[in-house]
């Protein structure tokens, strides 16, 4: 049983116990379920796989935005010219 | 963010620059890193300063003396130099460079000497008897060897090179230039050309502009550190190996395009040395000569022909 000196359960402790718990939790619910309610590798991988395909589809288009716009940055800061002189 | 850092210093006698593009923090943190390793070899490299790492090996009466790292680079960067150049880029004229009247950090404005006076236009030569050969670095003991008295002056030798171990260090990022004194080692991820001007060595408009995505480019003449001796002559720093004087050859100012800025320093200075008939057979990857009387010729890259591929 916890007590008020326990580091999980003491006030300055339990923000940073329910921020971990908040990161863990998607993993834990993501990866068992597929295993634990559906026996077939065909039926999982027809869901999973999509949604890998939609987001490399989203990624690079958000790649290609940025390097549109980066490209005029780039040439607007053609660097100023050197000088080679007597050494 | 976008475009570059740059950090502009003294060292080495001028003015030196490190620029380095691409994103993030680390471009800042490079720059600053490149200053604190130029100002540092100027620190171990300078022979006006008599607590100098170099001016402790040159006082050394030992035939084998300890040397850093990078000392030991600069004596071997010495040594390609001189071979390179067949003895006409020779790092060992402390003495004669004394002589001629550049024994301490002076300033040369408006200490040039009468160019009327100055002899007839010669082609340098290798000394005689060569002290850079004399030279050698043991890697595995940590040291550099030669007779005892034979003294080094690095002088252009020390800024290619600083720019050529600058450069690999910063190769890395998106672009960069490192700038020691005029001798420029350009390069980056990105490839993008950046335009390298040439110096009017009269002081006027550039004389030409280089466009190098990689590579390196320096210069040496006889127009800017220039003063008059103790007996009314012109002199300057860069010297005739065969008689220890300041060389007049009828070039005034050699600028040479190269991979590295070590190759691209010794290739410059030869340029100059020769003379104008064979300025342009030393610059096989181009340049820019400016001869006695202002005339300027461009020697366009791959117009030289080797010298291996005359000989048969």
């Amino acid at each position: 049983m916890a007590t008020g000196n326990d580091p999980v359960l003491s006030g300055k402790e339990r923000p940073a116990a329910r921020r971990v718990a908040a990161r863990t939790k998607p993993k834990v619910e993501a990866e068992p379920e597929p295993f634990a309610e559906v026996e077939p590798g065909e039926v999982e991988s027809a869901e999973v796989e999509p949604e890998f395909e939609e987001e490399p589809v989203e990624a690079e288009t958000e790649f290609e935005e940025e390097a549109v716009e980066a490209e005029p940055e780039f040439v607007e800061t053609e660097p100023e010219p050197l000088v080679t002189s007597q050494s | 963010m976008s475009g570059e850092a740059v950090e502009t210093f003294e060292c080495f006698g001028g003015r030196c620059s490190v620029r380095v593009g691409g994103a993030g923090r680390e471009v800042v943190a490079a720059v600053l890193e490149a200053k604190r390793r130029l100002l540092a070899a100027h620190a171990t490299l300078s022979r006006f300063d008599p607590d100098s790492e170099l001016s402790r090996l040159n006082r050394d009466p030992r035939r084998e003396a300890p040397a850093s790292p990078l000392l030991r680079e600069v004596v071997a960067a010495a040594r390609t130099a001189g071979l390179r150049s067949g003895g006409l880029v020779d790092a060992t004229l402390a003495d004669e460079i004394e002589a001629a009247g550049y024994a301490e950090t002076r300033s040369f404005e408006g200490a040039a000497g009468n160019a009327d006076a100055a002899p007839p236009p010669r082609p340098a030569a290798p000394a005689p008897q060569a002290g850079w050969c004399l030279f050698e670095v043991d890697e595995r003991a940590g040291t550099v060897s030669r007779p005892p008295g034979v003294r080094l002056d690095p002088g252009g030798i020390a800024k290619g090179l600083m720019a050529d171990l600058l450069g690999e260090s910063l190769a890395g990022f998106g672009s960069y230039a490192v700038d020691c004194c005029g001798d420029l080692r350009i390069g980056g991820a990105d490839g993008r050309a950046r335009a390298i001007l040439v110096e009017d060595p009269t002081g006027g408009e550039p004389l030409h502009e280089l466009r190098i995505a990689a590579g390196a480019v320096a210069t040496s003449g006889i127009t800017r550190r220039a003063w008059t001796d103790d007996d009314g002559r012109p002199a300057h720093q860069i010297l005739d190996p065969a008689t220890g004087r300041p060389a007049f050859t009828g070039v005034v100012q050699a600028t040479a395009v190269a991979p590295t800025g070590l190759l691209a320093e010794t290739l410059a200075k030869s340029a100059l040395l020769v003379g104008p008939e064979r300025a342009g057979s030393e610059l096989p990857f181009g340049g820019v000569i400016v001869e006695e009387g202002g005339a300027v010729r461009v020697v366009e890259p791959g117009t030289v022909v080797p010298p291996e591929a005359l000989a048969g």
